[in-house]
């Protein structure tokens, strides 16, 4: 069959930016060319061709933006004086395809990692302490209830935010020993590599598998718990 | 605040105040600073990007006029005083190491 057009969900986190800038190439080589950036990368069918591709965290760029900012268009102008043409932005991201043989590095390798940790940091900071709340608003009714109503799912969310935040303390130990060995890296080598070689989308990490089981395991038995009682 | 933030000025912050002695378009700042270096030093736009907005946050550099999304600045007193100042240290340092 020959879509013209086809969609990838886009799972790289931002440690790996260079696997995402791997895999758009791959995929130019191929004959699909990105056209839009989302969570859904949308391709479409083109010439293969020999394209790079650079992938970099903007930080100005907001959480929820799907498309570039203000601040994100000047810094893509500057991009593009030194090579580098801006395809999308996304959140964080923001996807450029080189147009000069000669164009600079947008960024300096230490810089990424500061930016990257910086925005993995913030963003599992924000998620743990709001977990952190519901876990206790959530422990006090659920040891309200012992007396007075008999609600047993209040247990099960209780278990669900401490997975989350057991989750983001795990992520956060993980990033600052990623950290560590990036600058080292970059230390003994010169450079640093931003990912682990698979330049294949739906690469899942450890963690994140982890916290994916145990959040549809706890699921299931909040709502067995829950049919149980109605029935 | 300034002062302590750029105690020392890093290799590609000492020639983007060189390079803005003299009214500059942003954009046009790392041609400029290949230039004053001779090749030697080339500087990505993401790196010069987040600069020129840390040093005009810190008011060491002004914007002078804009033009749709082009902005120029020249450095102020304040830049010129440290950069004055990052000239000195590494003259002392040049005089130090020769003295040995």
């Amino acid at each position: 069959m020959n879509r013209k057009y086809k969609y990838v969900p886009l799972y790289f986190n931002y440690t790996r930016s260079d696997d995402f800038a791997a895999f758009l190439s791959n995929m130019a080589k191929k004959g699909w060319k990105l056209v839009s950036l989302s969570s859904i990368m949308k391709f479409e069918r083109t010439e293969a061709a020999d394209e790079v591709y650079d992938v970099q965290v903007f930080l100005q760029n907001g959480d929820l933006d799907y498309y570039p900012n203000q601040y994100t268009e000047e810094f893509a102008d500057y991009c593009l004086a030194a090579g580098w043409e801006l395809v999308g932005a996304f959140g964080k991201w923001t996807v450029f395809r080189q147009i000069k043989p000669d164009a600079l590095p947008i960024f300096s390798n230490t810089e990424r990692i500061q930016d990257i940790c910086r925005i993995e940091r913030k963003q599992h900071l924000t998620t743990l302490i709001n977990y952190c709340i519901l876990f206790v608003l959530h422990l006090v009714i659920a040891g309200m209830q012992l007396r007075q109503w008999h609600f047993p799912w209040f247990y099960g969310l209780v278990v669900l935010d401490g997975i989350v935040i057991i989750y983001d303390i795990v992520y956060l130990l993980l990033l600052s020993h990623w950290k560590k060995e990036k600058e080292r890296e970059l230390v003994e080598k010169g450079t640093a590599i931003f990912g682990n070689g698979n330049s294949k989308p739906g690469f899942l990490s450890l963690t994140r598998i982890i916290l994916f089981v145990l959040l549809i395991t706890t699921t299931i038995i909040i709502l067995m718990q829950i049919k149980n009682k109605i029935l | 605040m300034a002062r302590e933030q750029f105690q020392t000025l890093t290799e590609p912050m000492f020639y983007i105040l060189l390079a803005l002695r003299e009214e500059c378009c942003g954009v046009d700042i790392m041609e400029k600073v290949s230039l004053l270096s001779h090749g030697r030093v080339r500087i990505g736009p993401g790196t010069l990007y987040t600069m020129l907005q840390k040093f005009e946050t810190n008011k060491v550099i002004s914007q002078t006029r804009f033009a749709g999304r082009q902005k120029w600045y020249i450095v102020t007193d304040t830049g010129r005083k440290m950069l004055k100042e990052e000239v000195e240290r590494l003259r002392i340092m040049l005089r130090d190491a020769g003295e040995e």
